[in-house]
């Protein structure tokens, strides 16, 4: 149910950006956080369905993720959470509590169209 | 060809829930969504804090559910006004949704406008609905990995509400790992440890709600 609404927020932004209607999208960059709770193979399913007959129709979704970051709070490491398995909650470094930010990106970076 | 586009995909919702702050903010309604997994205490905690509510605040719920109107009963037997929504099969609820629950409940501030979420910790903690604070309820019952299991609800949370810790002994839960769970997601968000069924912890529950700067009462 997700993921389609998503698909469908993905082509009417795709779609609106382009500088004129008879402009084909090849490939749809999109930068999803490790925490968006979004699936990619999913999302590939419903942009195929629904962009049949638009100007999206084919188009390859290219998925950039965004890993989160866990930073520790007594030392002040950094290491990158990429969505696998659970986030750590101590520093490997020192033990300390770590903190979980960033990772909730969900954004179209570019169109790719043919020229 | 490249066309350079740095747009949230979900940037309608976003734009939706902007209104949806303004809207709010001219009711005098401060809104808290609440969010959970199904069975966690949603409604029992909404329930509770409704009926903490000082004299001369208003209060109202918008409720949302796959089907059916159980939990608006229930709000509204208590004496509350109350609005459903119904996703039909949708698994969060969206700015839009709430622009016109709000319509229909019909409410006016100063008070405080509760939103329950869908039972699910994935989806509805993606989709901004104006609110002013977002609680999140997790249950003893459900076991103290929740937090790190499912991150990204626990890492938007302002304030976690333990639920049914009265059964803590009774099933396997290791507070001191929710906890921990909850500090790496959330680290500035309280811990409230409550039992919405004895009304342990709720007080403590309200007394942080009617002090948030957020929720602008008057």
């Amino acid at each position: 149910m997700h993921e389609a609404s998503i698909a469908q927020g993905i082509l009417d932004i795709a779609i609106g950006a382009l500088p004129s209607e008879d402009t084909r999208i090849l490939r749809i960059v999109l930068v999803v956080g490790v925490l968006s709770n979004i699936q990619a193979e999913s999302l590939r399913l419903y942009l195929t369905e629904l962009s049949a007959g638009t100007a999206a129709q084919g188009a390859e979704l290219v998925v950039r993720p965004e890993p989160a970051r866990l930073t520790c709070r007594q030392c002040g490491t950094v290491t990158d959470y990429d969505g696998a398995g659970y986030p750590e909650v101590a520093c490997p470094r020192c033990g300390g509590p770590h903190k979980l930010e960033g990772g909730s990106a969900l954004y179209i970076d570019h169109l790719e169209v043919e020229a | 060809m490249k066309i350079r586009v740095a747009k949230r995909v979900l940037d309608g919702n976003d734009q939706q829930a902007r209104r949806n702050i303004d809207r709010l903010a001219e009711l005098k309604l401060a809104a808290v969504n609440v969010l959970a997994s199904p069975g966690a205490g949603k409604t029992c905690l909404i329930a509770a804090l409704l009926k903490r509510f000082p004299p001369g605040l208003s209060v109202g719920v918008i409720e949302g559910d796959v089907a059916g109107r159980i939990d608006t009963d229930k709000i509204l037997a208590l004496g509350f006004p109350a609005t459903q929504i119904n996703t039909g099969g949708g698994c969060h609820l969206d700015a839009t949704m709430i622009a016109k629950a709000v319509d229909s409940l019909g409410v006016k501030g100063p008070g405080c406008l509760f939103i329950e979420n869908i039972g699910n910790l994935i989806c509805p903690a993606q989709f901004d609905l104006g609110e002013g604070l977002r609680v999140v309820v997790a249950s003893v019952p459900e076991g103290d990995d929740k937090p790190l299991k499912y991150p990204g609800v626990f890492a938007s949370a302002d304030a976690v509400v333990l639920n049914k810790i009265d059964l803590l002994g009774h099933v396997e839960f290791k507070t001191d790992s929710f906890v921990a769970g909850v500090r790496t997601l959330s680290p500035d968000a309280p811990i409230f440890n409550v039992s919405c069924r004895t009304g342990q912890g709720l007080d403590a529950v309200m007394e942080w709600l009617l002090n948030r700067p957020s929720l602008r009462f008057q």
